[in-house]
C-alpha cells in the first residue's frame, strides 16, 4: 500500500496510545492487542481516506472505538472480561500503594459504562481536546462534558472521595492538603 | 416552531442537573485526574509486544494483510 515512510513512522509510534486507549476500553490485554491489531490492519488498507496533516491519532482513536462498538454489537467480545483481567494485572503491580490507591481505582474506572470510561480517557488520559473527543465519539461536546463529569462523580463515589466539608478522616486529609498548599 | 426549545436551552438545563452531581472539589478532580493518567500510563510507558513487529512485516509486504479491502 502507499505508505509513505514518514506515515509509516507516526502509525507506529501510535501504538503505545492505541494500547492504552484500548485497554481502557477492554482490560484483557490480549484483547487489547486484538483489537489495536485489528485497527492498524483497517487504517493500512484505508491509508487512502486519511489526509496527511490532520490528526493521525484522532483518525486512529476512531477507527479503534468504532471496532470495538462493531464487536461489541456483534457480540464476539465480552465486554464484562475486564474485570477479571485487571484483576490479573493488579499482581504485577506490587509497588503501587499511594495515597489513593491506583488499584481500587482500576477496580472502580473497570466498573463504569464504557461510554464513559472513554470519555474520561479521552479527555484526561490521552490528551484530547473535548472537541476531539467529541468528534472521535461522534457525539456533541456537551454530551462528552456530561460523561466527564458524570463518571467522575461515580468515580468518587465508588472510591469515598467526598468533598473537603464532609466530616471525616478525608476532610481532615483534604484540610492538610490546602494548608501546605497555602 | 418558537415553542420549540434552542439547542442552547437544553443543554443549559442538561448542565444544570450534571452541576448538582458533579460538584466535586478541585482536589478529589485533580486525585482523579491522576489516577486516569497513571491507568493509561501503564499501558503507554509498556514495551510494544512483538506482535506488532510481525503484523507491520505482513502490512508492508505486497498482497498482504494491508492491501486490498
Amino acid at each position: 500500500m502507499a505508505v509513505s515512510e514518514r506515515l509509516r513512522a507516526d502509525l507506529i509510534a501510535s501504538i503505545p496510545n492505541l494500547r492504552a486507549f484500548a485497554t481502557s476500553l477492554i482490560g484483557a490485554p490480549d484483547r487489547a492487542d486484538d483489537l489495536v491489531q485489528e485497527t492498524l490492519v483497517k487504517a493500512w488498507r484505508h491509508i487512502d481516506s486519511f489526509q496527511e496533516g490532520t490528526n493521525l491519532k484522532a483518525w486512529l482513536f476512531t477507527i479503534l472505538r468504532n471496532e470495538f462498538y462493531t464487536q461489541m454489537r456483534r457480540g464476539s467480545r465480552e465486554v464484562g472480561d475486564v474485570n477479571g483481567a485487571y484483576a490479573a494485572r493488579l499482581a504485577t503491580h506490587p509497588e503501587q500503594h499511594g495515597h489513593l490507591d491506583l488499584d481500587d481505582f482500576r477496580k472502580a474506572f473497570t466498573k463504569l459504562p464504557a461510554e464513559q470510561r472513554e470519555a474520561l480517557i479521552l479527555v484526561g488520559a490521552s490528551g484530547f481536546a473535548y472537541e476531539e473527543a467529541a468528534e472521535i465519539c461522534g457525539v456533541a461536546v456537551g454530551t462528552i462534558k456530561s460523561r466527564v463529569s458524570r463518571g467522575r462523580v461515580q468515580l468518587a463515589d465508588m472510591l469515598s472521595i467526598h468533598e473537603p466539608d464532609t466530616i471525616g478522616p478525608d476532610a481532615i486529609a483534604a484540610s492538610v492538603l490546602t494548608a501546605r498548599r497555602s | 416552531l418558537a415553542q420549540e426549545p434552542k439547542q442552547s436551552q437544553l443543554s443549559e438545563k442538561t448542565d444544570k442537573s450534571d452541576r448538582r452531581r458533579s460538584s466535586l472539589d478541585r482536589e478529589s478532580r485533580r486525585a482523579i485526574g491522576k489516577q486516569l493518567q497513571s491507568l493509561y500510563d501503564e499501558v503507554l510507558q509498556a514495551p510494544i509486544p512483538e506482535r506488532f513487529e510481525e503484523l507491520l512485516k505482513q502490512l508492508d509486504e505486497p498482497g498482504g494483510k494491508g492491501s486490498g479491502a
